[in-house]
């Protein structure tokens, strides 16, 4: 029934956008994770990426959460000589986690949620509607 | 008595059948709003009149596409009911909009659907 299959498409919508807030959540967490040895790594920012997948019995295309990569790019260093684990120059390298960027993706994945719920409350008004008609 | 062979109620079923499949498809956009490269589609628009009169078949085919545009990715039609080319990129709002408005649509067509069968049932005498 087409009305189930919407609801369904929403969910898994919910479903990916729940992975993603994970992962904002994940880099938030750890946007001052320093690296534990001297001069090495710090936490990288981490990216989810969704990719449609066909449902051939249904006709339709749902969403999928697919595989969270880590980003790429330089660190920013702090001079920090007395921290234990600076290099021998005396630098730390930080995170390449800004905030601000987290915060806006937050907010993206929210209103999608908000979207897709949205659209299942549409398809159940529908469905009751449709339950209505066996009373008349 | 078989309703569906009044023209009228066929062609409310119907109504309701492509309601509930733009449904799905406007699902499917908003579930992909966040999908790198997704394009988002809708359902090609009923023509209650031509259904009404019984012009048309179930099945419509959807218009051969002009060159550059792509076809839709999950196939031409769901349910029978064609899609349109691709929107490009899928906005949230106006996708939500499209939701509440086929579902006050939906709610129109089944009150409609309840009005006519109180009409037939005081037509036949038992009051509604």
């Amino acid at each position: 029934m087409d009305l189930q299959t919407s609801m369904q498409l929403a969910f898994g919508g919910m479903t990916a956008q729940g992975s993603r807030l994970k992962v904002i959540a994940e880099n938030l967490a750890n946007a001052d994770s320093t690296s534990t040895v001297p001069g090495g790594d710090p936490y990288r920012r981490k990216i989810i990426s969704f990719r449609s997948v066909l449902d051939r019995k249904l006709g339709v295309t749902s969403v999928k959460a697919g595989q969270v990569q880590s980003a790429v790019g330089e660190f920013e260093r702090r001079y920090d000589p007395g921290n234990p684990v600076a290099d021998a120059d005396g630098y730390v390298k930080l995170p390449n986690v800004n905030p601000l960027v987290e915060i806006m993706d937050m907010r993206d994945a929210q209103q999608n949620y908000q979207a897709n719920l949205t659209v299942i409350d549409a398809a159940k008004a529908m469905i009751a509607r449709t339950l209505d008609l066996l009373r008349s | 008595m078989d309703l569906t062979q009044i023209p009228l109620f066929k062609a409310m079923a119907k109504k309701l059948a492509w309601l509930g499949a733009r449904q799905s498809v406007l699902a499917e956009n908003v579930a992909n709003a966040s999908t790198v490269g997704f394009q988002g589609s809708d359902l090609k628009p009923l023509d209650f009149r031509a259904v009404l009169s019984g012009k048309t078949g179930t099945l419509e085919m959807a218009a051969p596409s002009s060159g550059v545009a792509a076809a839709p990715p999950a196939g031409k039609t769901l349910n029978g009911f064609a899609r349109t080319a691709h929107t490009g990129k899928v906005q949230l709002e106006a996708e939500v909009l499209k939701v509440s408005e086929t579902a006050s649509d939906y709610a129109f067509t089944t009150s409609l659907y309840q009005k006519q069968l109180a009409m037939l049932k005081t037509a036949l005498g038992r009051g509604s």
